[in-house]
């Protein structure tokens, strides 16, 4: 890679560390604020204050901010997420059982909302005033409106219940199983964020459409596929590259909602199950990870288009 | 502790549904060995370590791997041989001396003796939650490798009985060599299920324990428990047969389960209220309580909030449990009487009062809304707060509350389990003063006849009655669903069913 590449990476690389330290320090000031005592969650109703006062000191909860704060950087820095208070289990058990779920939910769900996506934006943009073109921005504008809990259930109901040929909800034990039961959560996340991107693609290309290197080369005599490929796909892919990692941190956050609702064992379920137990060591590592996650995406994506347009200057 | 504070983390009710009051699935013919069933729950069990026990599930799950020396009878009435084949009181009723199977093994193929029993009593005594309960026990003694004794400072019956419940376990001597925390990470016990594999919030796999003491039981291969917590994924997964039983259905979706599908505990032996912080104004003031108790229209609001699938609370303590008397009295009702009182208390009118209740539930909310509204009817300006349950025990626990919404429950055959739970927090964070329950507790445990231990819970009963310290309004219906495929289910008034008699049809 040449030098101007190398000192871009490791540029971008570096920004992301402050990122990712105040987003820890964010979480650990808000963990202070939430109310509810994960002490007295653990110890039980029937534990008295010195019980309570006891498991608060177990889990380090009597230290100030700062002092937790450190403490979970110094374990950080030696590769500990540290235990679940509620399990007593490495929370590197957890995502590694967990994250598979996540990463095949999001998988599933960008490739439904590209293939999705791509075609609609195409119609939308080429024929714009052809029925394809109406049908698709009236069914984008149906889907938009529908919460995916609820897409998620009709899907489940119909798809599901009724003709037995996909599971209603769980993970499965074998590939098989697991691929089977990602068709509906992956469908319902994928028509969640597809809109957005079908509606972003073709704005983009109606754009590129109207630029003056596509009249050029119309009136040379390039049209269809050859025109799509080499002039209107290449200058339209870099915004839809970025919107499509927005898609993705988008897609995160609905993994959340798509995994409590098919009863999906992923990392968005654990989430909300040790936030609502107060299992701050659980929520503070998932927050790291998803962190880590959206800005990974989005230097990859800043990468993907500084690679596809040759008018990128690596600084 | 030996009850279970639930904070009205389930159930609502379906409109119309007379309560069928089977609490067993339709058994047809002789028990079949082999298969397996999945059964949902909304909660996971709280670990295996037993003085962590506070979910329903806990208490029915860990005796299933864990066996204890005696256990409840399916019917929840009485308690029947575990580990010990037998046991005998002296003359004096202050020692019990248990006699274990002859050959037990845990289910590593290592022996069972007696010092595995007593190691496990120490273990319940010193538990910091649930150690009280077990205060009577003062020493124990292992003449044999199958005899173990256990002496009391007094007479305690309450204890036999309280040993059934699920967290009395018996675990291997100083945890077969390990910490406590792994030992309870993998654990080992001599009960008709193994572990084969637990993934915490998620699923529990449990099998059948060659080694089991009876050769006959369980019935079942694989038992597996599948933790859902949406109501409507839990009923797709179950009309879909991808889950065989659902435990403790949302009231609200009683209607979705085919009548003959419903196995219906009918009451519960739960006690849902309202509790009353009694350590601030206006809930110290007990014309106010009498004004809340008057104010709450049971009836309508069993109707209301239950759909019907409840009974009228008629006492401050459990149903259908040993020693479940009632109060003898009335917990009335009337809108003028209730104003009446208001208009005697301390109560200024306009003052807002806070009412918490549990924000995850429709029932819970739905609850809170309808109790509001009886509340206001009688002049009491109720500021209906809706909370994250952790909020809401938080929030009760350091008295930030006035009234709050709630349930208890029994876990085992006694109504004794439950004035633990009273006594240590202080009347369900009510703040008055627990003596005359203690003294009634103290009294209640050493009880040897049904009308010595009538006695004894009605003094409490009164004093509950007297005083509110909570506002009981209903004996909640549990509603289980069972598919055609589950047989021998036979769920105890406090929840528990032996998953060793299930079998699959």
């Amino acid at each position: 890679m040449p030098a101007g590449r190398l000192r871009f990476v490791a540029g971008r690389l570096l920004q992301v560390v402050p990122v990712l330290l105040a987003l820890l320090l964010i979480v650990v000031l808000l963990q202070q604020l939430m109310p509810g005592d994960p002490a007295r969650v653990i110890a039980g109703p029937r534990a008295g204050a010195e019980q309570v006062a006891r498991v608060r000191h177990d889990l380090g909860l009597d230290q100030s901010t700062a002092g937790q704060f450190w403490t979970y950087l110094t374990h950080l820095s030696h590769g500990d997420l540290g235990r679940s208070n509620r399990t007593g289990i490495p929370i590197s058990a957890i995502v590694g059982e967990r994250a598979a779920v996540t990463v095949w939910l999001l998988a599933g769900g960008l490739l439904v909302s590209t293939l999705l996506a791509v075609p609609a934006a195409l119609v939308m943009a080429l024929r714009p005033r052809s029925v394809a073109a109406r049908l698709c921005a009236r069914s984008l504008t149906i889907i938009l409106n529908c919460p995916p809990f609820w897409v998620g259930l009709m899907l489940a109901s119909v798809l599901a219940l009724r003709t037995g040929w996909l599971p209603v909800g769980g993970f499965g034990e074998d590939t098989g199983d697991r691929l089977r039961s990602m068709v509906l959560p992956s469908l319902t996340i994928g028509l969640a964020a597809m809109p957005l991107l079908a509606r972003s693609g073709a704005a983009s290309l109606r754009q590129v459409l109207a630029a003056d290197h596509i009249t050029t080369a119309r009136s040379l005599g390039l049209s269809g596929w050859p025109l799509l490929r080499r002039h209107l796909l290449r200058n339209a892919l870099p915004p839809a590259v970025t919107l499509l990692a927005v898609q993705a941190a988008a897609l995160l956050f609905g993994a959340v909602i798509v995994e409590q609702t098919f009863g999906l064992p992923g990392l968005g379920a654990e989430m909300v199950n040790a936030a609502s137990q107060r299992d701050f060591p659980v929520v503070q590592a998932l927050t790291l990870i998803f962190g880590t996650a959206i800005i990974g995406i989005n230097l990859l994506a800043d990468l993907a288009v500084a690679l596809l347009d040759p008018r990128t200057t690596w600084r | 502790m030996g009850c279970v504070l639930l904070v009205m983390a389930l159930l609502a009710a379906a409109c119309g549904n007379e309560p069928a009051g089977n609490s067993a699935s339709r058994d047809a013919g002789t028990p079949k060995r082999g298969g397996s069933l999945t059964i949902l729950r909304a909660a996971d069990i709280d670990g295996w370590d037993p003085d962590k026990a506070i979910q329903l599930a806990t208490f029915q799950t860990l005796p299933q791997v864990m066996e204890g020396l005696v256990r409840y009878a399916p019917d929840g009435k009485s308690i029947e041989p575990g580990l010990a084949e037998s046991w005998k009181l002296d003359a004096k009723a202050k020692t019990i001396t248990f006699t274990l199977r002859p050959g037990l093994t845990f289910s590593d193929g290592r022996p069972l003796t007696s010092q595995d029993a007593a190691f496990s009593v120490e273990l319940w005594r010193k538990g910091l939650s649930l150690g009280t309960l077990y205060a009577a026990i003062t020493a124990t003694a292992t003449p044999d490798p199958r005899t173990l004794v256990i002496k009391m400072s007094k007479a305690s019956t309450f204890t036999l009985t309280w040993l059934s419940n699920g967290s009395s376990v018996i675990v291997p001597k100083d945890f077969g060599g390990m910490n406590r925390k792994d030992f309870f990470a993998k654990p080992i016990g001599a009960g008709p299920f193994v572990v084969t594999s637990y993934r915490p919030g998620r699923q529990l796999v449990l099998e059948r324990n060659p080694r089991y003491h009876d050769p006959a039981r369980p019935y079942l291969d694989r038992l597996t428990y599948d933790v859902v917590a949406d109501p409507n994924q839990q009923m797709l997964r179950y009309q879909s047969r991808q889950a065989d039983a659902i435990e403790a259905v949302p009231l609200d979706l009683a209607a979705q389960i085919p009548r003959e599908e419903q196995v219906i505990v009918h009451p519960s032996a739960t006690i849902h209220g309202i509790f009353v912080n009694a350590a601030r104004q206006p809930g110290n003031d007990l014309h106010f309580r009498r004004a809340v108790s008057l104010a709450i229209d049971r009836a309508r609001y069993i109707q209301a909030v239950f759909g019907g699938l409840a009974a009228p609370a008629t006492g401050g303590l459990p149903p259908r449990v040993q020693g479940s008397v009632g109060c003898g009295c009335t917990y009335e009702t009337g809108l003028d009487k209730a104003k009446r009182e208001l208009a005697q208390s301390s109560y200024r009118p306009g003052t807002k009062v806070e009412l918490v209740v549990d924000a995850t539930t429709p029932f819970s909310t739905r609850a809170g809304e309808t109790a509001a509204a009886l509340l206001r009817a009688a002049g009491i300006e109720v500021d209906l707060q809706k909370l994250e349950v952790q909020v809401l025990v938080d929030r009760q626990a350091k008295g930030a509350y006035d009234l709050s919404l709630g349930e208890v429950g029994s876990v085992s055959p006694t109504v004794g389990d439950i004035f633990g739970l009273i006594v240590a927090t202080g009347g369900l964070y009510s703040g008055l003063p627990m003596k005359t329950i203690s003294d009634a507790f103290a009294r209640l445990e050493v009880a040897r006849t049904d009308q010595e231990r009538a006695e004894a819970v009605r003094v409490a009963e009164t004093w509950i009655h007297d005083n509110l310290p909570y506002i009981p309004t209903a004996f909640p219906d549990r509603l289980f669903a069972v598919s055609p495929k589950v047989k021998g289910l036979n769920v105890t008034p406090f929840l528990s069913y032996p998953a060793d008699l299930l079998w699959a049809a």
